[in-house]
C-alpha cells in the first residue's frame, strides 16, 4: 500500500534541486578536467618526470604567499594525469544522466498526473530563448588570447557555471512547456500575432458593417469600383498574355454567375408578384437563396400575401355573420307574423260575426299585410346595402326585360288611370346583370309610379344607348308636391308623401338604388316641379367584354 | 279520405292550418317535431305532409330525408326562410312544393289540393304519345287540351300554343321574339303582346302567379318551363 502512495523521485522538488546542483558541479568538473588535461598535455606531463614538471611550473609560477598551496596543486595534477580522463568521462556521464533526469522530471508534480507548468511558465518562450542566447553569448569567454591557460580555465569555469545554470534551467522550462502542450501559446510572437489577428478581424467586421450600412446603390458602385481597381492593377502589372487571358475568363465567368443568380432571384420575385396579382393567396416565395436586397422584397411579398389572406378571412367571416344575423332575425319576425295574419284572416272569415268585429278584423288583416311587406322590404334593403345579396351576372337583354315589365304592370297602371308610353331601340341592348335583381329594381320603380303618380297622366319608360351605356328612364307626374330634394327622397324611409299616409314604406327607392349599384350601375333622380325622373345607367355588355379584354391583354 | 300531417313547432300555426284544411275529405294530424312526425308516419298512413323546417329535436330537412328513404308521399315545406338557396335545397332533397311564411291561406289550401290530386290520380307510367307532362301540368297534343293535376284549363289558342312550345322544350329559354316566330298564327298576336299573353297564362296555371312554379320568368332573356319532376 505504502509503495503505491510514495511519490516518485521525479516529482519531488527537493530531489530535483539537488540533482540540479549536482549536474552543475559535474559540468564544472568536466570543464575542469578538460582544461587540466590540456594543461597537462601542454606541460608535457606525460613525458617528464614529476620533479622536472614541478620545477618548470613553479618557475613560471607566481610569487605569492600561497606557495605551499600551489605546490600541493601541482603535485596533485601530476598524480592525476591519467585519472583525469576517467574523471572527465565520469563527469560527462553524470552530467548527461543528471540532464536526462531533470528534463524528464521537468513539470512533474506530486499528486498530478499531467505535467504542470513550472514557476517560469508565464515568461514567453521566445523571449526566454532570446534572453538565454544573449546571456550565453555575453558570458562566453572572449577569444582574445589568454596569457595563461589558467586564466582561460578560470574564465571558462565561470562561464560554464553561468551558462550551465541558464541552459539547464532553459532546458527544463522548455521540456516542461513541451510536456504541457501548446508550448507556442506562451510565445510573445504568438501573443502579438493573436492580438493583431483579433484587431484585424474587428476591423474587417466594422468595415463590412459600414459597407452594409450604405445604401444599396453605393454598395454596388463601391463593389464595382473595387473590381475595376483590381482589374487596373492587374493590367498595370503586365502579366503574361496567357495568364491575363485566364484571369480575364475567370473574372467573366464569376460575373456571369453573379448575374445569373441575380436574374433568377428577380424572376422568382416576378413569379411571386404575378401569383399574388392573380389572387393566389397561398403562394409563398422561397427566399432563402436570394441576395439580401431581393430577399427583403420577397419577404415583403410573402407578408403582403399573408396580410391579404387574413383580411379576406376577416371579411368573409364578418359577411357570414351579417348574413346569418339577417336570416335569423327575419325568421324570428316572420313566424309570429304568420299567426297574426292567419288568425286575422280567420276572424275576417267568420260568417256569423258582429259587423264591428269583422271591421276590426279587416283592419288587423290589412295592417298585418302591410307589416309583412315592410319586413320583406326591410330585409331586402339591409341585405342589398350590406352587399350580401347574391348577384349572378348574365347577359340581360334590356329590351326583353322592359317588355316583360310592361306586361306585368299594364293592368295596374291602367287601374290607376295611368297611360304608359314606351320607347326602345330596335336593336338589342345587352348588359351584364342579374335578371332577378333587375326585375326587382324596375318592379320598385314601376310600383312607385303606380302609387305616387297623378291619376290620368302619362308615365314614360324609355331605353336608349349613350356613350356605351344603357340608360333606362322612367318619368311621371307626381300627385303630391315634391318639396324634398332628390337625395333625401332616396334615403330609406323617406316618402314623397310626408304624412306617410299612403301605402308603401319608403324603402323602394333605397332598395332599387342598392341593387343598381351592386350590379355596377348608377341611379340618378331628378325632380322638376311635379316631374319625377329616374335614370338608371349600366355599362353595355360590349364595353364590359372590351374592358375585360384589355385586362387580359395587359398581362 | 286523405290523411294530412301538419308538422310545425308553433302550435298556433298548426291550429290555423287545421282550420283552413277543415274539409270533410281531409283528416288532419299534428306533430311538433321531426321525431314526432316520423313516429306518426310509422303508425298511420299519411297522404301529404306540411312540414316546417325550423323545428327543435329534428329539423324539417333531416326529417324529410328520412321520410324519403321509405315513402314517396307529397311533402310541402313551410318555411320562413324564403331564400332561393333554401328553396332549391328543399326541392333538391325531395320536397314537392314549398310555401313561405307568412303564407296566404288560400294558397296553402290550393297547393295541398294540387299535390293530392297529383299524387293520387296521376300515376307513374308511360305517357301516351303526344302527351307532355311537367309536374302535374299536362298537355295533350291530340285533344289540344291542357290540364293541371287532372283539372282542365281554359286556354286561348295563343296561350295554348305558347304553352305547347314551352312544355315540349323543357329547360329551354325562349325570348318573346322567338316565341312569336314559332307560333305566329292567329293574327291576334304581335311581338309586344307575347309578354301579356304569358302573364295571362301564368295567372291561369299558377296558384301564386307572382312566384310561378311552372312558367318561370327569366328576366331579361325570356321564359321557360323547367324540366324534371319537381315544381
Amino acid at each position: 500500500m505504502n509503495t503505491k502512495n510514495r511519490t516518485p523521485l521525479s516529482c519531488r522538488t527537493g530531489v530535483k534541486a539537488v540533482v540540479f546542483c549536482l549536474t552543475i558541479i559535474m559540468l564544472l568538473l568536466l570543464i575542469g578536467s578538460i582544461f587540466l588535461a590540456a594543461w597537462l598535455l601542454q606541460a608535457e606531463a606525460y613525458t617528464k618526470p614529476e620533479a622536472v614538471y614541478k620545477q618548470e611550473i613553479l618557475q613560471q609560477g607566481h610569487a605569492g604567499s600561497a606557495y605551499w598551496l600551489l605546490d600541493g596543486l601541482v603535485t596533485l595534477s601530476y598524480h592525476l594525469r591519467y585519472a583525469i580522463y576517467i574523471i572527465g568521462l565520469v563527469a560527462l556521464a553524470a552530467l548527461l544522466t543528471g540532464m536526462a533526469f531533470l528534463l524528464s522530471a521537468a513539470g512533474k508534480r506530486a499528486g498530478q498526473a499531467e505535467a504542470t507548468p513550472g514557476w517560469g511558465a508565464w515568461f514567453p518562450l521566445d523571449l526566454l530563448t532570446v534572453c538565454v542566447v544573449l546571456a550565453c553569448y555575453l558570458l562566453l569567454p572572449r577569444t582574445y588570447p589568454y596569457r595563461y591557460l589558467g586564466e582561460m580555465a578560470a574564465a571558462w569555469l565561470l562561464a560554464g557555471t553561468g551558462m550551465g545554470i541558464l541552459l539547464l534551467g532553459y532546458g527544463m522550462s522548455l521540456s516542461c512547456r513541451l510536456k504541457c502542450g501548446k508550448w507556442w501559446r506562451g510565445m510573445l510572437v504568438w501573443r502579438i500575432g493573436r492580438l493583431l489577428g483579433l484587431a484585424g478581424k474587428r476591423l474587417a467586421h466594422h468595415a463590412v458593417c459600414l459597407f452594409k450600412a450604405l445604401p444599396q446603390v453605393w454598395q454596388t458602385a463601391l463593389a464595382f469600383a473595387g473590381l475595376s481597381l483590381i482589374e487596373l492593377l492587374v493590367l498595370l502589372a503586365r502579366p503574361h498574355v496567357v495568364l491575363l487571358s485566364i484571369l480575364f475568363l475567370l473574372e467573366k465567368l464569376v460575373l456571369l454567375a453573379i448575374l445569373v443568380y441575380l436574374l433568377l432571384s428577380a424572376k422568382t420575385l416576378a413569379k411571386g408578384g404575378e401569383a399574388l396579382a392573380n389572387g393566389e393567396l397561398t403562394y409563398q416565395l422561397k427566399t432563402d437563396r436570394m441576395p439580401a436586397p431581393l430577399r427583403q422584397h420577397g419577404e415583403n411579398l410573402n407578408r403582403i400575401c399573408k396580410g391579404i389572406n387574413v383580411a379576406v378571412e376577416e371579411r368573409m367571416r364578418s359577411e357570414r355573420m351579417k348574413t346569418e344575423l339577417i336570416t335569423n332575425v327575419s325568421h324570428d319576425i316572420k313566424t309570429p307574423l304568420t299567426s297574426v295574419i292567419n288568425y286575422a284572416d280567420l276572424i275576417a272569415r267568420e260568417p256569423n260575426a258582429d259587423p264591428k268585429v269583422a271591421e276590426y278584423a279587416a283592419v288587423l288583416l290589412r295592417q298585418s299585410e302591410r307589416l309583412k311587406r315592410l319586413i320583406d322590404d326591410l330585409i331586402e334593403a339591409s341585405k342589398a346595402q350590406a352587399g350580401s345579396l347574391e348577384i349572378l351576372p348574365a347577359p340581360c337583354e334590356l329590351g326583353i326585360l322592359l317588355t316583360q315589365v310592361i306586361a306585368e304592370y299594364e293592368e295596374k297602371l291602367s287601374y290607376h288611370a295611368l297611360t304608359l308610353l314606351t320607347k326602345q331601340p330596335a336593336q338589342p341592348v345587352t348588359i351584364m346583370a342579374d335578371g332577378r335583381r333587375m326585375w326587382r329594381i324596375l318592379d320598385n320603380l314601376m310600383s312607385n309610379a303606380a302609387k305616387y303618380a297623378m291619376p290620368s297622366t302619362r308615365v314614360y319608360l324609355s331605353l336608349e344607348v349613350k356613350n356605351e351605356h344603357a340608360l333606362i328612364t322612367l318619368k311621371n307626374t307626381s300627385r303630391e308636391p315634391l318639396d324634398i330634394p332628390p337625395e333625401e327622397l332616396m334615403e330609406r324611409f323617406t316618402r314623397g308623401d310626408a304624412s306617410r299616409h299612403t301605402e308603401g314604406n319608403g324603402l323602394g327607392l333605397a332598395i332599387a338604388r342598392s341593387l343598381t349599384e351592386l350590379q355596377g350601375g348608377r341611379m340618378a333622380l331628378t325632380t322638376d316641379g311635379d316631374l319625377f325622373k329616374v335614370t338608371l345607367s349600366f355599362p353595355t355588355a360590349e364595353v364590359e367584354a372590351a374592358s375585360r379584354n384589355e385586362e387580359t391583354n395587359k398581362k | 279520405m286523405y290523411h294530412i300531417l301538419i308538422c310545425d313547432d308553433e302550435q298556433d300555426i298548426c291550429r290555423a292550418l287545421r282550420i283552413y284544411l277543415s274539409d270533410p275529405s281531409y283528416t288532419v294530424h299534428e306533430a311538433h317535431t321531426g321525431k314526432e312526425a316520423l313516429c306518426l308516419l310509422e303508425k298511420t298512413e299519411i297522404h301529404l305532409i306540411l312540414l316546417d323546417i325550423m323545428m327543435p329535436e329534428m329539423d324539417g330537412i333531416t326529417a324529410m330525408v328520412r321520410i324519403r328513404e321509405k315513402s314517396n308521399i307529397p311533402i310541402i315545406l313551410l318555411t320562413a326562410k324564403g331564400e332561393d338557396a333554401d328553396k332549391i335545397l328543399g326541392l333538391d332533397l325531395g320536397a314537392d312544393d314549398y310555401v313561405t311564411k307568412p303564407f296566404n291561406p288560400a294558397e296553402v289550401v290550393a297547393r295541398v289540393r294540387s299535390q293530392l290530386r297529383r299524387y293520387m290520380q296521376l300515376g307513374a307510367g308511360r305517357l301516351p304519345p303526344q302527351v307532355y307532362e311537367v309536374c302535374g301540368l299536362t298537355l295533350d297534343e291530340r285533344a289540344k287540351q291542357a290540364s293541371l293535376d287532372g283539372e282542365a284549363l281554359a286556354l286561348t289558342p295563343t296561350e295554348y300554343d305558347i304553352l305547347r312550345l314551352l312544355i315540349t322544350n323543357p329547360g329551354q329559354v325562349f325570348s318573346p321574339k322567338e316565341i312569336y316566330r314559332h307560333i305566329r298564327g292567329d293574327g291576334f298576336c304581335t311581338e309586344n303582346t307575347i309578354a301579356v299573353h304569358i302573364r295571362h297564362l301564368r295567372e291561369k296555371i299558377e296558384i301564386e302567379p307572382s312566384s310561378p312554379r311552372y312558367l318561370k320568368m327569366v328576366w331579361g332573356q325570356g321564359y321557360k318551363i323547367e324540366k324534371g319532376n319537381k315544381a
